[in-house]
């Protein structure tokens, strides 16, 4: 099968669906002729023109709030936020306005909306173009949570929330644009809350979100070495989340380590571990973990930056330890 | 009042008449139904401000859009609202616009194209302006109008999408209903400047009219309507206009911001319903009587609607998971 | 035309407001828009006018009254006389019992504490006629709580003189429902519960304590023990995984007797053949069981002709099929789809996904379903083995008989189901063509 980059089944994505549905456009900072500082969306305007790849000043409020009354009114915008950690310069749009609007009309108004950002940290960017914050908008009822582990996901994923009627959240890693793999020349769409088996395993299961699929998939291959069997899963939704399959597999292999690049307090690793430990305890023969980014702020200084963030080593040394039966105490 | 030189027709004349008497009595049962503790939470009444949304929105068809306020009871009305659905909602019943779950500061008539109050001040001018976008591209011909008060003009993303309305042309009417008070606090003291300069910065035609005056009002809104259809957008407007109660049901001691003599002005001098019902006699296009009668069938509208809605039930519990997600029945299930 | 006056919601979150001061008195004639009265809120004082020109009528608060939100407290009426009140049907009704009967004389039998957290009880019914004599142990009435219905006893005896509650009164713990007095009364007194009429109920002595305790033989309902576990010795406190934890308990193994043999610890899932271990052989030291499950054991008699037939066919027509394969086919499919069936056979143990097709059972591993002890062609003529983590089923060869018998703890698999369970794979067993159609 073709290879192809993460950067690239976007671009088809959008493409495929904006050939589909004359109502799905494009909105955000330098999406036209620039196709975005990581040229993500190069081509599209010269296929579908200004009155659908639209640049917009650089008001991200503005453009959230013009996206979600067009997608009330009968678009399928793509809203295109440069970066994440722009996400809290939306909030109002996007959790008083999209959110709720269809709970409270009670289901008259809708919002088929994608907003598609980016997270990831190590592309020495420091604290405020860094920041992984889905676990921030997974809190909010009525906003769907997609995080592709890949180029293939990327794309099926984007598709499906493209066409779903809710607003979607999408996070795509920054450092995986130019990242390739293989990608299905013909159409096909992801669905939500499926969660994805990477690996098959039975000693212990790694959970892993976005780009820390990889870091798992690295773990369960260094843990196979030393006689360990990792199963790796990718949720790929986070909301809905597949909490069948990561339970079922809690189930079966008795260990779990989640790994989110979130900050790891209150974030995505704390839920669903908290959702394997209420659903799975007398399952588990060692403490669920997690692995997220460091509490702090992301550093510039590329010594500190790149131990904020969880590796296939942390996540090996950890299994290691619960697969023994090494006492965990985090005390 | 404002001498039409298109003259209005006495069925065009009655019609805003009428809107306007259903406007002041469904808030007088709004306050009647909060002050009797018989309505949950609290409300802001629009009573004195119905020139503003019955001018405007009879210069609109159905399927054009409006957003609203959290003191929006009024533009609901204007925009065609059924009472019995509104007065459901106030009180939280399964038969409210929203099956109970907006409430007054959340109303939404879908089929009128009103696509809800809002209660984040200027929270809802980014969806007025992305209405007007969806216009444009889709050629629809649809007008959207985004209500706001004078407090709302403090709120950066106004001048965020005016800018973009502006650069687009989009079919936008930005109308701010300047009722003089900000909350609890005299507009002069939170708004520099014009108001209207504001959106003239941004090369937005604006204009500055008595919100009293529902002829003046309604024969603006005429034109600038007739012109946002044709891609001459957006336009702004500064209705000059005025809120009878406190900012909200609660607020009746008031006098530390706001002095009772005022308030006397408007109610007697400058009340727009007072005011049309003359004109309408004076130019023989209806007799006291006739105006007396059109009062009472109001009124008993809507004490029929109150009654319906104090007896109609409540959503089932079952509800409560329902409509987060438009694919998933129950999230919780 | 009347117009209601009302105590009005003015704060942001009030529920009553403080009635300051009436500006006018009852039958004053007022025009709308005087002022009424003076009302203090959480936050300020302000003047309510008169909604409607008339005269106030019917005052129900006075100065200083702190009234709920949306009461009416007077009345605009178009003259000046005091309307009828209206009848309020509870209020007339609770009245005109209201000239209380006096209460007899005696000791007052009250609600019990019977649940955990229990604030009042349902009164079932009573067991005994107001007036009759009631000896200390008769049952005298019954109290349903949020777990069961107990049957609560006189406490003394006596005269039932009053009864104050009726069935299907929910009462408060520690209220009169009964009296009971020394001597006979001659009208003793026989209502329903309500709040204020107990508090009528004069008695300097303190209840009578025997009445609040049930019966002995109805104890109070304490909450199930979470687990049944024989707990480890207090203050050692012994580290497992939740997965041992349910294990042990499953197989009814008590992980005391795996930390006595200094194990090291946290125990995990793999040291459930040491937790046997050392649970067996202390069951052997002392001779007492350490089952603390009821367990079901059944035992089946079949002919082993088609089976050894069958078995030869299997294994020269059916791919990788041998003895253990098929068995365990025969024996998952007799518990249900998919199961997976461990067989120990001659010290070897394997594991199986048991299909009903024999080429696609198969090995796997994971934690069995059903354990096959496969004894055939040994000494060993009789066996019941002891239950473990799954149902065990053995297979003996006796004469010209196999004996499977077939044991489990009942949690896992008891009674009616255990026995479909052997019934089919003894079916099976004596007639194995059956397992292909």
């Amino acid at each position: 099968m073709r290879k192809i980059t993460l950067s690239k089944a976007v671009n088809e994505a959008l493409a495929e669906e904006m050939r589909h549905d004359e109502t799905v456009i494009i909105l955000g900072e330098d999406v036209a002729e620039a196709g975005t500082p990581f040229k993500v969306l190069s081509g599209l305007v010269e296929e579908f023109g200004t009155e659908r790849v639209i640049d917009t000043p650089i008001s991200e409020p503005g453009f959230m709030g013009i996206g979600v009354g067009a997608a009330m009114t009968g678009m399928r915008p793509v809203v295109d936020l440069m970066f994440g950690d722009f996400i809290f310069l939306i909030m109002d749009q996007l959790c008083n306005q999209a959110a709720k609007t269809h709970y409270m009309s009670g289901g008259k108004l809708s919002v088929p909306l994608v907003l598609r950002t980016n997270m990831g940290a190590t592309r020495r960017s420091a604290a405020q173009h860094s920041q992984s914050l889905h676990a921030i908008v997974a809190h909010i009822p009525g906003l769907k949570v997609a995080m592709p582990s890949s180029a293939y996901e990327a794309k099926g994923l984007l598709k499906t929330a493209i066409r779903d009627n809710n607003p979607v959240v999408i996070f795509e890693d920054k450092l995986m644009y130019q990242d390739s793999a293989e990608v299905p020349e013909e159409e096909y769409s992801i669905p939500f809350g499926e969660a994805c088996v990477k690996r098959e395993g039975t000693d212990i299961t790694l959970i892993g979100t976005s780009s820390m699929v990889q870091v798992c998939e690295k773990a369960a291959e260094m843990l196979q070495a030393v006689g360990i069997s990792a199963e790796v899963i990718d949720p790929r939704t986070i909301v809905p989340l597949d909490e069948k399959t990561l339970v079922e597999s809690a189930k079966k292999t008795g260990r779990v380590i989640v790994v989110d690049e979130g900050h790891q307090s209150f974030g995505v690793t704390s839920e669903i571990a908290s959702r394997i430990n209420e659903k799975a305890f007398y399952h588990l023969d060692a403490p669920t973990t997690r692995i997220g980014a460091m509490d702090v702020p992301i550093p510039f200084s590329p010594a500190l930056e790149d131990i904020t963030v969880p590796t296939p080593e942390r996540v090996f040394e950890q299994a290691k330890k619960l697969v023994s039966g090494e006492l965990i105490d985090a005390a | 009042m404002s001498n039409s030189k298109k003259k209005l027709s006495a069925d065009e004349a009655l019609r805003m008449f009428r809107q306007m008497v259903r406007i002041r009595t469904f808030e007088n049962n709004a306050n009647q139904l909060y002050l009797s503790a018989k309505m949950p939470g609290l409300t802001h009444m629009y009573s004195g401000e119905e020139a503003v949304a019955v001018g405007i929105c009879e210069a609109l068809l159905p399927t054009d859009k409006i957003t609203s306020t959290h003191r929006g009871h009024g533009h609901c009305v204007a925009k065609g609202a059924d009472f019995k659905a509104m007065f459901c909602e106030l009180l939280g019943k399964e038969e409210g616009y929203c099956r109970g779950k907006g409430g007054s500061m959340h109303i939404a008539d879908q089929s009128n194209g009103n696509l809800g109050a809002n209660a984040i001040v200027g929270g809802s001018m980014g969806i007025a302006t992305g209405a007007a976008l969806t216009s444009k591209l889709k050629k629809t011909g649809d007008v959207a109008v985004c209500f706001f008060g004078d407090g709302a003009t403090a709120q950066g993303l106004m001048y965020e999408v005016m800018n973009m309305a502006a650069l687009w042309n989009l079919p936008v009417i930005y109308a701010c209903e300047n009722n003089g008070y900000s909350e609890y606090t005299k507009t002069e003291e939170i708004a520099a400047g014009s108001i209207t300069a504001r959106a003239e910065a941004f090369g937005i035609e604006s204009y500055q009219v008595d919100g009293q005056d529902v002829i003046a009002v309604n024969e603006l809104s005429q034109k600038l309507v007739d012109r946002a259809r044709k891609g001459e957008g957006p336009f702004f407007l500064e209705l000059m206009t005025y809120r009878y109660h406190g900012h909200h049901v609660g607020d009746i001691n008031r006098e530390y911001y706001r002095a009772k003599d005022e308030e006397a002005d408007w109610k007697e001098n400058r009340d727009p319903i007072i005011r049309m019902r003359a004109w309408l006699v004076d130019n023989g296009y209806a007799t006291e009587e006739a105006l007396d009668e059109l009062h009472k069938e109001v009124t008993e509208d809507a004490e029929n609607a109150v009654e319906y809605a104090l007896n109609a039930p409540y959503p089932d519990v079952s509800e409560v998971d329902m409509h987060v997600y438009t694919d998933i029945e129950h999230v919780l299930a | 035309m009347r117009h209601d006056i009302i105590m009005p919601a003015l704060g942001m979150a009030q529920d009553t407001g403080t009635l300051l001061a009436w500006h006018k008195s009852e039958g004053e004639a007022v025009t709308q828009g005087e002022t009424l009265f003076e009302v203090e809120t959480d936050k300020t004082t302000m003047e309510v006018e008169a909604p409607a020109s008339g005269f106030l009528v019917g005052i129900t608060a006075s100065d200083g009254d702190e009234v709920p939100v949306g009461q009416v407290i007077a009345i605009i009426s178009d003259s000046a006389d005091t309307p009828a009140k209206e009848p309020d049907a509870g209020t007339e009704s609770a009245k005109a019992d209201a000239p209380a009967q006096a209460l007899p004389e005696g000791k007052p039998v009250i609600m019990p504490v019977l649940g955990m957290s229990q604030d009042s009880g349902v009164l079932v019914g009573w067991n005994k006629e107001p007036g009759d004599a009631v000896k200390q142990d008769d049952i005298l009435f019954e109290v349903e709580t949020d777990k069961s219905v107990v049957e609560v006893p006189a406490g003394l005896d006596g005269y039932l003189a009053a009864r104050l509650a009726a069935a299907g009164d929910d009462v408060p713990t520690g209220e009169t429902i009964a009296i009971i007095s020394e001597g006979k009364v001659a009208d003793p007194v026989d209502r329903a519960y309500s709040q204020s009429a107990t508090t009528t109920a004069s008695t300097e002595e303190p209840p009578a304590e025997q009445a609040a305790t049930p019966a002995d033989t109805s104890p109070a309902p304490k909450k199930p023990e979470t687990a049944k576990r024989p707990a480890p010795a207090p203050g050692d406190k012994i580290l497992a995984s939740p997965k041992l934890k349910r294990l042990a308990y499953q197989a009814g193994y008590d992980l005391a007797l795996l930390a006595a043999t200094g194990h090291p610890q946290p125990f995990h899932a793999s040291d459930f053949t040491a937790l046997k271990d050392a649970n067996t052989s202390a069951h052997k030291r002392t001779g007492t069981a350490v089952t603390h499950e009821a367990v079901t054991r059944l035992s089946a008699r079949v002919s082993p002709v088609e089976l050894d037939a069958f078995l030869g066919w299997a294994s020269d027509h059916v791919e990788a099929a041998n003895d253990a394969s098929v068995i365990a086919a025969f024996a998952g499919a007799s518990l249900g789809d998919h199961s997976t069936v461990r067989i120990h056979r001659r010290g070897i143990s394997e594991t199986y996904a048991a299909h009903t097709q024999l080429s696609k059972t198969v090995a796997t591993e994971g934690e069995p379903d059903l354990i096959v002890h496969d004894l055939r062609g040994t000494l060993i003529s009789s066996a019941e083995l002891p239950p473990d983590s799954a149902p065990v089923i053995s297979i003996v060869g006796s004469g010209n008989e196999l004996i499977l018998t077939l044991t489990s703890i009942d949690s896992l698999l008891a009674g009616k189901d255990a026995a479909v369970v052997l019934d089919n794979f003894a079916g099976r067993m004596a007639d194995p063509l059956r397992h292909l159609f």
